[in-house]
């Protein structure tokens, strides 16, 4: 890879490791264990007093990567390969999800570029293996490369790709998106550049939910739902994992 | 000030910035609804805009385009007060003396209005520290 592709990922991206947590499905504290031994690494911008880690777009798929693959049996000791091999296979220099027949297959992207702001928002970089009847020969064939052996990899790859990116809180996909070039990869209302942790902060200042709605040109029901996302973002990066 | 209201920031800001005496444009009138965190910088750069935002609701990392444009040349005032009425005051109280901060220092490229309505400056030599990693 050329130290540019390289440049332009890491600048993708500023995650802190709550939200990244939150949407792997992931602990705090497993965050912390799957970087202490180099499974996942904080690598946005280099640690500084005081601040807690950040995680760049790459590193929050591999977190997320992490969780199912745990989900899925794997033991916590081959993490660090096995996700290597993963991404390896799912490098975001690769797209693009076509249809064939009907079917969704992985095309490898002609010119070895970093996606454009505009795939990203059309939200296709994991939007490969969501048919049922794709079978691995397919994706193999379409890829050029092996999958990684063992654990369940088409299923893996199926849940990262239909669950992509809110993970556990997919239920919202239809009102909340996050993607790597607004606001850093904060949640925001779908289509907007208005953060979801903006409403949340006016609420916990005591401001109602109709002021908010009044503020902003929000349905309450919007606001009302976009504050429970809120919630429920906080309470699972409280939770173990 | 010609200041470019983000989406994070009420709609109501428009009439208030307005009243202040300030030339105000908000990114849904410019085309930039949803747009790109580099879009909406490069075209404030470009439009000779002071973006206006809130954008600091967590301890955490700044965000690394936000930096990367700041060094070259884009503007940034955050409000930080917390709730609708104490952000509107943080405008009135101190969005003049802000102004006149950026035309005095060139080198000022960052304000961030805080709760208790004092207001810190990030110089682009900070920001720069910031973008390697150094201690700001």
């Amino acid at each position: 890879m050329s130290e540019a592709s390289s440049a332009d990922r890491s600048a993708v991206g500023t995650m802190p490791a709550r939200l990244v947590a939150a949407l792997a499905g992931a602990s705090l504290d497993q965050l912390r264990r799957w970087r202490r031994s180099g499974a996942v690494r904080a690598s946005a911008l280099p640690p500084r007093r005081g601040l807690p880690s950040a995680y760049s777009w790459d590193e929050f798929r591999r977190a997320r990567l992490a969780s199912l693959l745990l989900m899925h049996g794997l033991e916590e000791q081959r993490l660090r390969s096995v996700l290597d091999e993963y991404c390896n296979v799912i490098s975001p220099h690769e797209e693009l999800p076509t249809s064939v027949a009907g079917q969704r297959a992985i095309v490898k992207q002609a010119d070895g570029q970093a996606h454009t702001a505009e795939r990203w928002r059309q939200g296709v970089a994991f939007d490969f293996v969501t048919s049922a009847d794709l079978d691995e020969e397919m994706i193999v064939s379409r890829l050029g490369k092996q999958l990684p052996d063992g654990v369940a990899t088409i299923e893996v790859l199926r849940e990262l790709s239909v669950s992509w990116p809110l993970g556990r809180l997919q239920e919202f996909a239809d009102l909340v998106e996050v993607r790597p070039d607004v606001h850093g990869g904060a949640p925001t209302i779908k289509g907007t550049r208005l953060e979801t942790a903006a409403l949340a902060a006016l609420h916990a200042a005591g401001d109602t939910v109709a002021a908010i709605a009044e503020a902003y040109q929000l349905a309450q029901s919007t606001v009302e739902r976009v504050l429970n996302f809120e919630q429920k973002l906080e309470a699972h990066a409280a939770t173990a994992g | 000030m010609r200041l470019l209201l983000d989406e994070n920031a009420p709609m109501g800001w428009l009439a208030l910035l307005d009243q202040l005496g300030h030339h105000v444009e908000h990114v849904h009138q410019c085309g930039l609804r949803g747009q790109s965190d580099n879009e909406v910088l490069a075209f404030a750069l470009a439009e000779n805009f002071t973006l206006l935002s809130l954008n600091k609701f967590k301890k955490g990392p700044d965000r690394r385009d936000a930096l990367s444009a700041m060094t070259n040349g884009a503007r940034i005032v955050r409000v930080t007060a917390k709730g609708l009425s104490r952000q509107e005051q943080a405008l009135e109280r101190r969005l003049d003396e802000v102004e006149d901060a950026f035309e005095e220092n060139p080198d000022l490229r960052r304000a961030t209005i805080m709760n208790d309505f004092r207001v810190k400056y990030d110089t682009v030599s900070s920001i720069r520290q910031m973008l390697e990693g150094g201690d700001a």
